[in-house]
């Protein structure tokens, strides 16, 4: 449990970015937000909000399918991998002679 | 006063949760490093710890919750872990609920964080109603 794995470090750094922008106008909207200038400026800056949130989703749902297609193809080399060893078992007989070898049908 | 801790390695973040929490009505103490936790944590009248899980300078990760709750002074301190490491919250997802965390994945805003808090904490914590501060009066 311990072995963490991590995210990519700049998908981490991208929300880490987006909880200070959220907060930063956040509390600007609290604490200044009854001037129009302000308020019309945290609008901006809210669409912006939502929009990176969306782009991350975007990013996380590209590298899910990433990982899901490198999962895919290194099952499915695994599953070649073993197909090749099997037909070569079968070729070379379980002590790895040829069969006729390992049945003592030499000529 | 009770006491709520915040540690997390981004100064703005430090910076804003504690003017959030500081607005609501909370007393607040930051640490920025996995070092500043054991301090904290023998903080008089210490009542929740937000905490980021990537911390510099020392134990961190679930190691550190584990730490946490070894101690039989923390062992059923609230603490909320906030983090951007979605993936240390899915993959540890268990642990975190059986170790008692809650969980504040990032981005969060301050009503979200707010929210965490108060869910948290007994009534009683709070001395103030722990609503926002009014916006301040600009025509004054």
């Amino acid at each position: 449990m311990d072995g963490e794995q991590r995210e990519p470090e700049s998908l981490v750094n991208m929300r880490t970015h987006l909880t200070v922008l959220t907060l930063a106008v956040g509390q600007l909207r609290r604490r200044h937000g009854k001037t129009d200038d302000i308020e019309r400026l945290c609008a901006f800056a809210d669409a912006a909000i939502q929009q990176l949130k969306a782009d991350i989703t975007d990013v996380e749902a590209m590298l899910f399918q990433s990982e899901s297609r490198e999962q895919s193809h290194m099952t499915h080399l695994r599953l070649r991998q073993s197909v090749t060893a099997d037909s070569r078992k079968q070729e070379t007989g379980p002590l790895g002679l040829p069969p006729d070898v390992q049945h003592g049908r030499t000529s | 006063m009770p006491v709520v801790a915040v540690v997390d390695d981004v100064p703005e973040i430090l910076t804003l949760m504690e003017e959030v929490l500081t607005d609501a009505g909370y007393r607040v103490v930051t640490g920025t490093n996995a070092g500043d936790v054991g301090g904290i944590l023998a903080c008089q009248n210490l009542v929740l710890l937000i905490l980021d899980v990537r911390l510099p300078g020392g134990v961190t990760g679930l190691a550190l919750l584990r730490a946490i709750r070894e101690k039989p002074e923390t062992a059923n301190l609230p603490i909320l872990v906030a983090t951007a490491d979605l993936t240390f919250l899915r993959e540890n997802a268990g642990a975190l609920k059986s170790l008692g965390y809650e969980t504040l994945p990032k981005p969060f805003d301050s009503d979200a964080l707010l929210d965490c808090v108060a869910s948290l904490l007994p009534v009683a914590e709070c001395e103030e109603p722990c609503s926002p501060l009014p916006p301040s009066d600009q025509s004054a």
